[in-house]
């Protein structure tokens, strides 16, 4: 099956920047794909260049099927972050406008934008003006503008930022039914947590290069167990911080997590020996603790990501 | 491809039109204008009338009684009485002796009066003043008063003075003043439009109104020039909004930068066309109900509409042009100010140009774009309509220029539309026009 976005060695440069660079990537239809990557790493880019906003320099980008021209209309929805819509056109206005833009009849889009906004509880606010909407109505607005045509590509940028867990849940719940129906979504996010949640794929993106690509298990799995947590009694004051192998210290509630290269045993000795030690556990870094040492990398990474980029 | 421009040119149209503040845009010059008309009307009914009296030192002896008589005769007259009733200030004629030897000390007292309020101004006649050939520094007619603006007082003075001595050098002379004066009499020269058969077949003369001949090609110009300043600048706020909201973003996943610059100029003259055939509309009716409807002939108002049209275009283009490069609204407001520039220039030549709109600056400027538009509508209003080579020529110029500004544009809008960060300068914009994406 074809995937519904495939890019082959598409690079791209804003005058001396190079903001990507020789990537490629295929996203499967009906997936839900993950972008991830620090600020200024080349994600949006990447996702202008899939929207076709910009044209790549060299490579080929495919979407659903099509390897050039403008934009695909209904076919192609996307949802920027937090902003997105006009503040001084009201509500149900705003959402029959963009369904005409997707190329839905005028009657098609007042019907869709009716729906959704029954379906938000949002039908009493149908003729304020946007800019009278508190952050998470006006998020769930900008999201019922993105797949009232019901696209066959969901691109969110970040789309449950100012939600509260009741509409983040009813904003995932759609989105898991979007797939269900077929559609492809590739989900931009900071929040590693939900990208754990949400994606069967995820890639990383830095510096313009793709450094990560797979299932969120598979990627895990490839950096191994190389990361220990443990619990502590309360008034336990010992920090693992300086011990021999110890790095990259996080303090969480009742204890730490750290990465740890070398033999475990004198470790958990030393541990044991401060006493009032309730847990201690080898376990696979976490999709933030991945994204962390990629984006802000131990001394020892650098040289090793230096060495490899001099080699290259 | 036309359905989407359209779909936004009819949003970018119905987010100004109907509203508040287009609407009452629409009206204040309107309710400004017939507002001081009205205050006009009622103030004629609310005359001055404080007296004005005027301390005359008469260093010749024999105008301030004449300027006594007169004032007597005129505030008894219909000048100051109509109907029985006062509409107009009295004037008085206070005589005061010219001592010998302190002029200045004189007049330094009289001033004090004139501060006091107790005349209104001080009139200095000097001794040489009905002499024929008066001697130089001597023969000075002078007014003091606090009220620079007062003009019906000095005035009636001054002629009434200028009478008497004229009366004077007469007799001198042994000439009969009412003689004279009938033989430098003429009738004034009426003003008319070419005479034109009527249906009845009688020849039809009609009055030319100079003061309308003036206006009708004045008010075009400066409709114009309003209406490509409010509607053009709609076009900055509403690019620089989807910028700013990242609204542009979701719109660009829909449709190509080149519809979205189109949908919004197409809406914006609409705007620009909507608010000028409100007042064209005020206009024809207005001229109609003067019985003046000749001084705006059909093919002014096509004309106007026209070139209303063409200098949208090019102006709505270098807006949305400029105001995509920007990242927010101050950076493209000082971007605009150089546009506002290319824009009053035709306004102001156009308004000098109204008493010789057949000079070859004239027709040379209303052939060549930005001027165009502005220069050849006033030339269409004052008769005779220019010939139609001209017509067809700046429009064709007119076209041609708004291709290019429409070209460079929406070559900069399809870059600056995405862009962040710093607003790009005049190098980077020539870059962008040539980038591929």
């Amino acid at each position: 099956m074809e995937p519904a976005v495939r890019l082959a060695g598409v690079s791209k440069s804003f005058r001396e920047h190079r903001a990507v660079e020789d990537l490629d990537l295929e996203i499967p239809v009906g997936s839900v794909y993950g972008f991830i990557g620090p600020n200024g790493s080349g994600k949006t880019t990447t996702l202008r260049l899939i929207l076709r906003m910009i044209l790549p320099d060299s490579g080929r980008v495919e979407v659903l099927g099509q390897a050039a021209g403008g934009p695909s209309g209904a076919s192609i929805a996307y949802l920027p972050e937090e902003r997105g819509l006009y503040r001084k056109i009201p509500v149900r206005r705003q959402l029959i406008y963009f369904g005409l833009m997707k190329g839905l009849r005028r009657r098609e889009a007042a019907r869709a934008a009716d729906a959704w906004l029954e379906r938000f509880e949002l039908t009493k606010w149908a003729r304020e003006k946007t800019e009278t909407l508190s952050k998470g109505m006006t998020q769930k607005v900008q999201f019922a503008a993105s797949v009232m045509a019901k696209p066959r590509l969901l691109i969110l940028d970040e789309p449950f930022s100012g939600l509260d867990p009741v509409n983040m849940d009813l904003l995932r719940s759609i989105v898991f039914e979007l797939r269900r129906e077929g559609t492809t979504v590739i989900f931009s996010t900071h929040d590693m947590h939900m990208a754990e949640q949400m994606c069967d794929r995820v890639l990383m993106i830095y510096r313009g290069r793709k450094v990560l690509d797979g299932t969120v298990a598979a990627i895990r799995e490839e950096y191994g167990a190389d990361m220990v947590r443990i619990d502590l009694e309360a008034g336990n004051r010992w920090n693992p911080g300086g011990a021999p192998g110890v790095s990259a210290v996080r303090e969480r509630s009742g204890g730490y997590e750290f990465r740890f290269q070398g033999d475990a045993s004198p470790l958990l000795r030393t541990a044991l020996d401060h006493g009032g030690l309730t847990r201690f556990e080898r376990i696979h870094p976490t999709l933030h603790d991945i994204f962390v040492r990629i984006a802000r990398p131990e001394p020892e990474e650098i040289a090793t990501l230096a060495s490899g980029e001099a080699a290259s | 491809m036309w359905r989407k421009i359209t779909t936004v040119a009819l949003e970018e149209y119905r987010r100004v039109v109907v509203t508040k503040s287009f609407l009452i845009g629409l009206l204040i010059p309107i309710v400004i204008y017939g507002g001081m008309a009205v205050a006009m009307v009622w103030m004629s009914d609310k005359a001055d009338l404080e007296e004005r009296r005027v301390a005359v030192v008469d260093r010749t002896g024999v105008i301030a009684g004449a300027l006594a008589e007169a004032a007597q005769r005129r505030n008894s007259g219909s000048r100051v009485y109509r109907d029985g009733r006062q509409v107009a200030p009295k004037y008085f004629i206070e005589a005061v002796e010219a001592r010998e030897g302190d002029a200045e000390e004189l007049l330094l007292e009289l001033a004090d009066r004139v501060r006091a309020e107790e005349v209104f101004a001080v009139l200095e006649i000097g001794p040489a003043y009905v002499e024929r050939e008066g001697r130089r520094g001597e023969d000075y007619l002078r007014y003091f008063s606090e009220r620079p603006t007062e003009v019906d007082f000095p005035g009636w003075l001054r002629r009434e003075a200028e009478n008497a001595a004229e009366r004077l050098r007469f007799a001198s002379a042994g000439l009969d003043e009412r003689e004279v004066r009938a033989m430098m009499s003429h009738p004034s020269m009426e003003r008319k439009r070419l005479p034109e058969l009527g249906e009845d077949g009688q020849v039809r003369y009609r009055d030319d109104l100079t003061e309308l001949a003036f206006f009708v090609p004045l008010g075009v110009v400066l409709l114009m020039f309003f209406s490509i300043q409010m509607a053009t600048p709609i076009l900055l706020n509403s690019v620089i909004e989807e910028k700013m909201y990242r609204i542009s973003e979701v719109l660009l996943s829909n449709l190509t930068p080149f519809q979205l610059f189109a949908g919004k100029l197409l809406g914006g003259m609409l705007v620009g066309v909507t608010f000028s055939l409100a007042y064209l509309l005020s206009l024809g009716l207005s001229l109609r109900y003067f019985d003046a409807a000749g001084y705006a002939q059909p093919g002014l108002y096509i004309g106007f509409i026209v070139f209303l049209l063409l200098g949208l275009l090019a102006f709505g283009a270098m807006f949305g042009g400029v105001s995509a490069a920007c990242q927010d609204l101050k950076d493209a407001q000082n971007f605009a100010g150089a546009v506002v520039i290319v824009l009053v220039a035709p306004m102001i030549l156009a308004v000098v140009m109204i008493q010789v709109p057949d000079s070859g600056a004239a027709v040379g400027l209303s052939l060549i774009p930005p001027f165009s538009p502005m220069m050849m509508t006033m030339r269409l209003a004052i008769p005779p309509a220019p010939p139609l080579w001209q017509l067809a020529a700046a429009v064709a110029a007119n076209l041609a220029f708004g291709w290019l500004c429409v070209w460079v544009a929406s070559r900069v809008f399809r870059i600056g539309i995405l862009s962040t960060g710093k607003t790009p300068g005049f190098r980077e914009l020539l870059r962008w026009m040539w980038r591929d994406g």
